[in-house]
């Protein structure tokens, strides 16, 4: 069941949570309030609670016995009993003789703040260290209260002293937290928030000596307020945000040359970069201290990420990683130490297993474990090659990087952009016990994971259309149970005729691929599921017919041998390719193909054998004039042998490479392959 | 120009280049304007300015539009409009809406809950969703 939280995120930022031991969850991505969520809520809530934002009056009234001089602060307290910072300080009252102590004009709290009650806090005359809680209201109308308690009696009440043991002002110390960073952590009772946003979206047209600056195709928000415009090359403190016409003002004229196509960024004071503020003790989540926080690292790097492990705050920067330790107070005992001169690439790229984590920066993959870092991409370096050409990551789209850990099979997958999607739709896969790498194909996008916080945890992924998935219970994508696979009836531009109406509606957003026949090899995603007509989002390239075999949540899978050399004496060296496999229960195929020479097509196999079949269901099956030998893993003896005849290979310049490649897709059953042997070859030095 | 075809949730990118009476890209007197029609009923579902790709691509203005619940399945055009030295120009495309897709969109964010009776996955999209789903389950 789906609930919402929350409607005011930014689309494009990713948010950042922890929990923190209040029971609550935090998150954020700097591009509006810090908000929180936990169970008994319908909704999330901001964090923190607003301070007073203007002071009131005090007078005296009527003839008594209050003497004294007296100044007075009001707060908010909500729902959790979480206090606000003080209000500005109200007027000194000189009060001599007086039956009570009037104050007028007392701020009302904002709405939708889940304030509960106001106090007001006065001194005992003769000292203003030390505040007492003298009025504690639930009316939250009223602007006007009356304070009658005599000093003696005001001393019983609550205290609230203003300055700690060392002098410091902690008047400020319940202060919400800032809305200006997009990451958070919780470590060791606080809560850490660092990084920085960049908001450019869009562009806007700026005037010479106008405060004025209109955005097109922006996406300006009320934080913004505070922060710093740079356009033309001058930077620029925004003074306010109208959301409706997307304009901003700037607290000072813009100085550059009036254009209507500026490109701008809106971002934090530069300090900010790689400032990290924390939470106050004490479970005390919601207050803040303006200035609790801690300056890290190079000044031209930024802090991309905050990551707890071990008895540590790791503060990741893209270059270089700090750590953060402390013993009661950051502030007093609080240390930042370089841990290493490796980053990563945002906050969602680090895995933690045990006593190690893996990360991703922008050089590679690697494993930080008792401070040391083991580089482990060397083989997979060329992913990293910004200008190369084919397979490598699109760095545009790194905000959306992510790491998700499998602890069942020892994987960690970093989910990246290889193409031009926004949102990753591979994944590059690492075993840290064999120790292999892997590229993954999804065939949606996988914009967010996280992990169960069960026993045994399980990799959760975010998809399309609000949908979660996970790892390893089916050999499909997305769905179990039959009526998944079978023959086409006929095609359309974009749809596909069952021959029998069997798709479910649960099949709308699968893939769904073309196993056999016409058209095999093609891959799509089923927009639709009426009757026995499925419609795909994009057109076939071939379009299937009645010879074309479907399986719906097809996994589709590639494996390439390494290159062998020919044996030159084919006489007395038979070539041949022999498979032992797994025999599936449901119907299932694998394709074997042979590269010769580094060649970017396959060989032909018929050129070098007729089609043969060995009645109904032949073990290998060859097309005519085609490029696969299929393989039925539906038969039981789970052995398969295709004889290569070389004799009319000899193609120019013959060293005689040849590579293997097996494809196919996944069905009703995992495809296992226990043995893959060519005869006739021998090594190739790399 | 044919922009292809989307789901709801997806974002349609639409795209024009500002040309001057030679045919040669310009740059407009300013952001042109851009209109989304729906193509059965000419319903006008969005009007605004586009923005600029990129100041190094002269004239070239792309946007992304949020698919969201009002764009019903169906084709629409994008009526572009723009003044080039006081004469006002018109450029068009079109994109279509198939089956299939959440408005809601896709995920960007997610966080397992796990509390003393039941387990959640918050999850925040990139339509600017916040949501939770409770006691997540494979089926």
């Amino acid at each position: 069941m789906l609930s919402l939280l929350s409607f005011l995120l930014e689309r494009f930022t990713p948010c950042s949570f922890a929990q923190a031991t209040n029971g609550y969850v935090y998150f954020g991505n700097g591009m509006t309030s810090l908000r929180k969520w936990r169970d008994t809520l319908s909704m999330a809530a901001l964090a923190g609670v607003n301070t007073p934002n203007v002071g009131f009056t005090i007078a005296g009234s009527g003839s008594g016995t209050i003497t004294g001089t007296y100044r007075a602060y009001t707060r908010f307290v909500d729902e959790d009993g979480n206090f606000s910072a003080l209000s500005p300080v109200s007027n000194e009252l000189v009060a001599s003789n007086v039956l009570s102590i009037v104050a007028t004009g007392v701020v009302t709290p904002p709405a939708g703040q889940r304030i509960v009650r106001r106090q007001i806090l006065r001194n005992t005359s003769g000292q203003f260290q030390t505040f007492y809680v003298d009025i504690d209201s639930t009316d939250l109308a009223t602007s006007t209260f009356s304070m009658s308690r005599s000093d003696n009696d005001l001393q019983t009440q609550g205290k609230v002293p203003l300055f700690d043991t060392l002098g410091s002002d902690i008047a400020d110390r319940m202060s919400p937290p800032r809305n200006d960073k997009p990451i958070i952590a919780h470590h060791l009772g606080r809560l850490f928030l660092g990084g920085q946003v960049n908001a450019s979206q869009g562009h806007v047209e700026v005037t010479n000596g106008s405060t004025t600056v209109q955005g097109v195709g922006t996406d300006f928000r009320a934080v913004f307020a505070g922060r710093v415009l740079y356009a033309g090359g001058g930077s620029y403190s925004i003074s306010s945000v109208d959301l409706t016409n997307q304009r901003l003002t700037l607290a000072t004229a813009y100085a550059g040359t009036t254009d209507k196509f500026a490109t701008f960024i809106v971002r934090s004071a530069p300090a900010e970069r790689n400032t990290v503020y924390w939470s106050e003790a004490g479970g005390n989540y919601d207050g803040w201290d303006p200035s609790s926080g801690v300056a890290v690292g190079d000044a031209d790097d930024e802090v991309v990420g905050l990551m707890p492990f071990g008895s540590y705050l790791y503060i990741l920067q893209r270059r270089a990683t700090y750590r953060f330790t402390y013993n009661k107070d950051p502030a007093t005992d609080g240390g930042v130490f370089l841990a290493t001169r490796r980053g990563a690439v945002n906050n969602r790229v680090w895995a933690i297993d045990g006593p190690r984590t893996f990360l991703m920066d922008e050089r590679g993959f690697y494993r930080f474990e008792d401070g040391q870092v083991t580089e482990l991409s060397q083989s997979i370096q060329d992913l990293f090659f910004r200008d190369r050409r084919g397979l490598s990551i699109n760095w545009k789209s790194a905000r959306y990087f992510h790491a998700s850990h499998d602890e069942h099979d020892n994987t960690v997958r970093w989910f990246v952009s290889l193409g031009g999607d926004r949102l990753p739709r591979n994944a590059i896969a690492y075993n840290y016990r064999t120790q292999a790498w892997w590229v993954e194909e999804f065939p949606f996008p996988v914009g967010a994971s996280a992990s169960s916080n069960t026993i045994p945890a399980f990799p959760i992924l975010g998809g399309p259309n609000k949908r979660l998935y996970t790892f390893g219970s089916d050999s499909r994508d997305g769905i179990q149970g039959g009526g998944l696979n079978g023959k086409a009836a006929s095609a359309g531009i974009a749809s596909l005729e069952q021959r029998i109406a069997e798709a479910p509606a649960a099949a709308v957003g699968l893939p769904i691929a073309i196993t056999a026949g016409r058209g095999k090899g093609q891959w799509r995603t089923i927009a639709a599921v009426s009757g026995t007509t499925l419609r795909v989002t994009r057109p076939w390239s071939i379009r299937p017919d009645s010879t074309s075999e479907y399986q719906i949540g097809a996994i589709p899978w590639s494996w390439t041998s390494r290159l062998f050399r020919w044996i030159e004496w084919e006489s007395s060296n038979r070539r041949r390719v022999e498979l032992l496999y797994q025999p599936t229960k449901n119907r299932a195929a694998l394709d074997a193909r042979l590269y010769l020479d580094r060649a970017k097509e396959p060989i032909r196999w018929d050129l070098t054998f007729p089609a043969r079949g060995e009645g109904d269901a032949p073990v290998v099956r060859y097309e005519a004039r085609g490029v696969d030998a299929s393989v039925n893993l539906q038969n039981s003896a789970g052995h398969a042998a295709m004889q290569v005849d070389g004799s009319r290979e000899r193609t120019s310049g013959y060293p005689g490479l040849v590579q293997l490649e097996l494809r196919g897709f996944s069905g009703g059953d995992p495809v296992a392959v226990f043995q893959i042997r060519l005869d006739g070859v021998e090594s190739v030095e790399d | 120009m044919w922009m292809g075809q989307y789901q709801a949730g997806q974002f349609a990118l639409v795209a024009m280049r500002a040309l001057d009476t030679s045919g040669a890209p310009v740059w407009p007197e300013e952001a042109p304007g851009m209109m989304v029609l729906r193509c059965t009923d000419n319903t006008v579902v969005s009007t605004r300015k586009i923005a600029l790709f990129e100041r190094s691509v002269v004239g070239y203005f792309q946007d992304r539009i949020q698919l969201d619940a009002t764009f019903t399945v169906g084709g629409y055009d994008v009526l572009f409009t723009y003044k080039v030295a006081g004469a006002q120009r018109m450029q068009q495309c079109r994109f279509e809406v198939v089956a299939g897709g959440d408005p809601d969109g896709a995920i960007i964010a997610a966080y397992f809950v796990r509390s003393d009776q039941q387990s959640h996955v918050i999850i925040q999209t990139d339509t600017g969703i916040c949501a939770r789903h409770k006691n997540p389950r494979l089926y």
